[in-house]
């Protein structure tokens, strides 16, 4: 079971070293530049930024937008193992359980490799050690000869929380998607639990994690609703702990009469201001990638608000974590659109600044 | 086999048989010939089709490449790299003949191309929508190209039957008939001249008997 850390944590330390990462991020005039750079361009000047050690370590593997990609990962696994390693107490615990999306992430690739009979070469290529655990781990994981091999490692690795029902569920015969969602809800269950709400910055913090509970479970009822599943089954993919979309909510959105009535329904969202020109889109092109770019755009914004409310608190924090894997997407969005010839426009609308 | 009028026996009865043999060798030309239109009218219509699925295949492939690259932009190559490796079934293609104007033309049937958010092979609630709609994207494409597989093979087929026909119809009305009128004509006119070298004969022989039955008749008289 998871623990709390004995200390509230050393916040001044933590912050002043994120504020000295934060210093070092790319500034909102920098993305203007980039679009209209060339990739050969955008290369250089990543060699020239806080990115430049994974560059030159990762140029006589990788080249062109690979390099962009796999150098800007990097960079961000180690930025947040360094995270995780200058805090401590209860803020460290605070971000490894937020962190703990990437270790999630890992074991799903790692379990979907296995599954489809990839090489640990393909396997190790897709990890992102930005998690708690450390990427020497991670490929011992990728290593091991069988998949009961791998959950019984983890089970006894200290700290980590795996579901409960996964014993059950990895009897199915394609247990992989039942075992991501389960994954999925367990990193949100704990991480909820962890967020002790005793005083304001957690408070806004267990909000802003409640909110991207409510974006999470929209996708999923959206994408449900659309491919026309039943109620019964909608039910079982949602995450409790959402701040505006419960059980209920969900259920009654599950059970209009179809996927036009029920974007007739989002209307009623606190939110759905943010996200009225992509429920449009949808309902032109039947696309949801509008929506949920809408969402994402939201979520940054939330993020904002709180960055500098309480500089003695966990959010400064969270909202470095934040704006450093948005600004690793934008330079990844930018170096791909540029790769495959996508308008600057395009590429633009797809960025969250 | 080929054979030279000159080598067919000048008789009545090889005159019957060629004149048989005209007789269905013109039937059969007809009919090649309707065949030969009919199956240039069937690859016009195959070929519209041919021609609008290949305009799909281009659209679904601009739209499965668009959607991947968004995908692999905002999501990462290694998520999508890492959302590949869930997909465990493959299509499956089952083969079927069927007859077309007496051609065997493919049947093709896909199963397991298409398949809902929930058949994947990935989970759902961590998948993001890019990698949803590039993966659906894909599946269409998928059955656009099995789709595209029959009717190019169709098409193909007809093409080398058309020609086939096309050889056998030139055969008969620029090789065959000729020489087996030729033939024709050539017996006729050798049993004619036959007849005539006959008549001649007769003709001879009944002068000579003439001849010698007179000069007997003149000895007697003598």
């Amino acid at each position: 079971m998871f623990k709390l850390g004995r200390n509230k944590g050393n916040y001044p330390y933590a912050v002043a070293r994120v504020k000295g990462k934060k210093s070092r991020l790319l500034t909102q005039d920098n993305y203007p530049k980039l679009l209209m750079m060339d990739l050969n361009e955008i290369s250089r000047f990543m060699g020239e930024t806080q990115y430049k050690v994974e560059m030159a370590e990762l140029a006589p593997r990788y080249d062109g937008v690979n390099l962009i990609e796999m150098g800007t990962s990097r960079n961000l696994a180690q930025t947040y193992r360094d995270i995780i390693g200058f805090t401590t107490g209860e803020l460290r615990d605070i971000v490894v359980a937020y962190l703990r999306r990437w270790d999630y992430q890992n074991i799903k690739t790692i379990l979907r490799g296995r599954f489809s009979g990839a090489s640990l070469e393909e396997i190790q290529e897709d990890l992102v050690p930005a998690g708690d655990l450390s990427e020497r781990y991670l490929i011992s994981l990728v290593g091991m000869e069988t998949t009961e091999d791998v959950i019984n490692s983890l089970q006894n690795k200290e700290g980590f929380v795996l579901p409960e029902d996964l014993p059950t569920l990895m009897e199915q015969e394609d247990y992989l998607p039942a075992v991501e969602d389960s994954l999925d809800r367990t990193y949100y269950t704990h991480l909820l639990k962890t967020i002790q709400p005793k005083r304001k910055p957690e408070k806004i913090f267990l909000s802003y994690i409640e909110r991207e509970i409510d974006i999470v479970n929209l996708r999923t009822l959206l994408k449900l609703k659309q491919a026309g599943l039943p109620l019964e089954l909608m039910k079982e993919y949602f995450i409790e702990g959402g701040y505006e979309l419960d059980d209920k909510e969900l259920e009654r959105l599950a059970s209009t009469d179809s996927f036009e009535t029920l974007l007739d329904e989002l209307v009623n969202l606190s939110f759905y201001d943010e996200i009225r020109a992509g429920v449009e889109a949808t309902r032109q092109t039947g696309s949801l990638s509008e929506i949920m770019l809408n969402l994402k755009k939201w979520q940054a914004r939330q993020a904002e608000k709180f960055s500098n409310i309480y500089p003695l608190s966990v959010l400064p924090v969270i909202d470095f974590i934040i704006r450093k894997n948005d600004e690793v997407n934008n330079i990844r969005t930018i170096a791909r659109g540029k790769a495959a010839g996508m308008d600057s426009e395009i590429i633009n609308k797809l960025l969250v600044l | 086999m080929k054979m030279a009028p000159q080598d067919v026996k000048p008789t009545r009865s090889e005159l019957l048989e060629i004149k048989k043999r005209i007789k269905l060798t013109q039937s059969g030309y007809k009919i090649l010939k309707m065949k030969r239109d009919g199956l240039i009218l069937e690859f016009f219509k195959i070929l519209e089709e041919a021609k609008q699925i290949r305009g799909k295949i281009q659209k679904d492939y601009d739209d499965a490449m668009k959607k991947a690259t968004i995908a692999e932009a905002v999501d990462g190559a290694i998520a999508v790299h890492s959302a590949a490796f869930a997909r465990r079934s493959h299509p499956e293609i089952s083969l079927r003949s069927r007859n077309l104007m007496g051609i065997v033309v493919p049947k093709i049937d896909a199963t397991l191309v298409k398949s809902t958010v929930d058949q994947r092979g990935y989970g759902i609630i961590g998948t993001s929508t890019y990698i949803d709609e590039a993966t659906a994207a894909f599946e269409k494409l998928v059955e656009t190209m099995v789709q595209a597989a029959e009717i190019e093979t169709t098409m193909k087929k007809l093409l080398d039957e058309i020609e086939k026909t096309k050889r056998r119809v030139n055969a008969l009305e620029y090789k065959v008939i000729p020489e087996l009128k030729e033939s024709e004509s050539f017996i006729q006119l050798r049993l004619e001249e036959m007849e005539r070298e006959n008549t001649f004969r007769l003709k001879r022989i009944k002068n000579k008997a003439t001849a010698r039955a007179a000069a007997e008749a003149a000895a007697a008289m003598a």
